[in-house]
């Protein structure tokens, strides 16, 4: 059962490491995209069409697909003024704490995005400009939010059974 | 004996709790939320604040009408969300923020027009909305009214464009899916946001202009960011109106007649609204330092409107092809616009 949840951990991991990979990806598309813009705009005035809603699209999927390995990496802003004070168990105990109240408020996410996602799709909502459908790309954040969700309730398994396991060893 | 006594009790006491409850239950106000993107101080927000107090009024408080205004419920191009899935009871929105969704409603409201005042185009829009081409687009709820923003004007923040054949490489706010179309073929780069995004966008020369009527110079402070107005002087894009259908079909007979009424009043106010607000806007924006007006030359103007009849005829074979009545509505705009007097461009 163990090496099972091990393996599945592994793979969530894996798919994070990926999608952070893509982030990363589109992070370099989105600088491109805006020094061609702000050069065509300025110097043979002929700005880039489209720039600005597709920059919209690209930061959000960037924003969610690199995520999930920022948890594992512990690299997120963290407040820990109070929390630096704390006994080890009573950190453990908060970090349950916290890691549950997130894993809830990440899976409501889901289910409300990817609700909205289908909405989207029936109602045929386009992005005003370029005119692409906005639900593939409310899909990729749903899918985001699906790691992050899944990376928390695996840092809540191993806050019990294991805790060098939550984090990475690169982690704070 | 005793038990017979005990249980008629119950009974008696239990009838009474239910009647209380139900008489409780009726006494409630029936809640009714205006959703709107305006702020109060804008047409579309001004007019549901006074809706709304008027719809408690005339039911004598059994409706309690509340406006959540300055798109405090949700973004302003999900207005009309808000209302088809049931978060507000009725909403103020634009139509052309959502390209694709409103394919009969856009093609009747972005299509251009040369008015002097926006009340017979309201009234003719709403006239074809009785018809009930748009009843199924708008499904799960039902339009209310419509009504047609002043005349747009092409604004500036910095760039004196005094030509059309200036405005080649420069970014600019529009829109609808018409005016995305339009913009290019003048040479612009057309960039789309909604209202409330725009001063920011024209402060810090994300677009070098935008399409907007002056009513808009007061409500959103566009004239503090806009120095030069070429009056295009066209009428396209609506305010529209819509309730929750079930919310609607729910209510007690009477109050459904209410709403009725204040429909048919304010849509009238609304459309009013918009010239005097435009008035004032353009009145305001001139009063400012080293703001100008200046209209589309007569040969600009010759090239401009070469643009549009072609554009619609590709609109309506689009929407004809998916199966929609868009030739019918076509013709039916031209007949009801002639009889309120508004020229069609297209």
């Amino acid at each position: 059962m163990v090496s099972l949840f091990s393996h599945f951990a592994k793979m969530v991991r894996m798919a994070s490491k990926i999608l952070m990979a893509i982030s990363q990806g589109l992070l370099a598309i989105l600088m491109f995209l805006s020094i061609a813009d702000v050069i065509g705009r300025y110097l043979f005035n002929r700005p880039i069409f489209g720039t600005l809603e597709m920059s919209e699209v690209l930061l959000v999927s960037i924003v969610f697909f690199g995520s999930a390995y920022t948890l594992y990496l512990d690299k997120q802003i963290t407040m820990e003024l109070l929390y630096n004070r704390l006994s080890p168990s009573a950190k453990k105990t908060v970090n349950i704490i916290t890691r549950l109240m997130a894993f809830s408020i990440f899976s409501l996410m889901v289910w409300k995005v990817t609700e909205k996602a289908f909405y989207f799709k029936e109602t045929n909502r386009l992005i005003p400009s370029l005119l692409w459908p906005i639900y593939p790309f409310m899909l990729f954040v749903s899918f985001g939010l699906i790691l992050i969700s899944l990376e928390l309730l695996i840092q809540i398994v191993y806050l019990f059974k294991d805790p060098k396991q939550v984090i990475s060893e690169g982690g704070n | 004996m005793k038990k017979l006594v005990l249980i008629t009790l119950l009974v008696f006491a239990s009838f009474l709790f239910v009647t209380n409850y139900s008489q409780a239950a009726s006494d409630k106000p029936i809640k009714i939320v205006f959703t709107h993107f305006e702020p109060p101080s804008g047409v579309g927000g001004s007019t549901a604040v006074e809706f709304c107090k008027e719809l408690e009024g005339r039911t004598g408080g059994r409706v309690k009408a509340e406006p959540a205004l300055a798109a405090s419920l949700g973004p302003t191009a999900e207005q009309f969300d808000l209302v088809a899935t049931g978060v507000a009871d009725i909403g103020g929105f634009i139509p052309a923020y959502t390209p694709g969704r409103f394919p009969l409603l856009s093609l009747m409201m972005e299509l251009p027009h040369k008015v002097n005042t926006t009340v017979p185009l309201s009234k003719a829009y709403n006239e074809l909305i009785a018809k009930g081409y748009f009843d199924k687009e708008v499904e799960p709820a039902k339009l209310l009214w419509v009504s047609s923003v002043p005349p747009i004007q092409l604004m500036f923040a910095k760039d004196k464009i005094t030509r059309i054949s200036e405005v080649k490489g420069k970014k600019v706010r529009t829109s609808g899916e018409f005016w995305l179309a339009v913009a290019p073929k003048l040479g612009m780069v057309p960039v789309s946001m909604t209202i409330s995004d725009i001063y920011s966008a024209l402060e810090k020369g994300t677009v070098d202009g935008t399409f907007l009527p002056f009513s808009t110079m007061d409500v959103y402070k566009i004239r503090e960011v806009v120095k030069y107005v070429m009056e295009f002087n066209l009428t396209y894009n609506s305010f529209a109106c819509a309730m929750n259908k079930s919310v609607y079909e729910k209510l007690p007979q009477d109050i459904k007649g209410v709403i009725d009424d204040l429909v048919k009043k304010y849509r009238e106010i609304e459309a009013a609204k918009h010239d005097d607000w435009d008035q004032r806007g353009k009145k305001n924006f001139l009063a400012m330092s080293g703001r100008e007006t200046y209209p589309v030359s007569d040969a600009d103007w010759v090239e401009i409107s070469k643009i549009f009849k072609p554009l619609a005829e590709e609109w309506v074979s689009k929407r004809e092809a998916k199966g929609l009545p868009a030739k019918k509505l076509v013709e039916d705009m031209k007949s009801t616009f002639k009889k309120y007097g508004v020229t069609v461009l297209w």
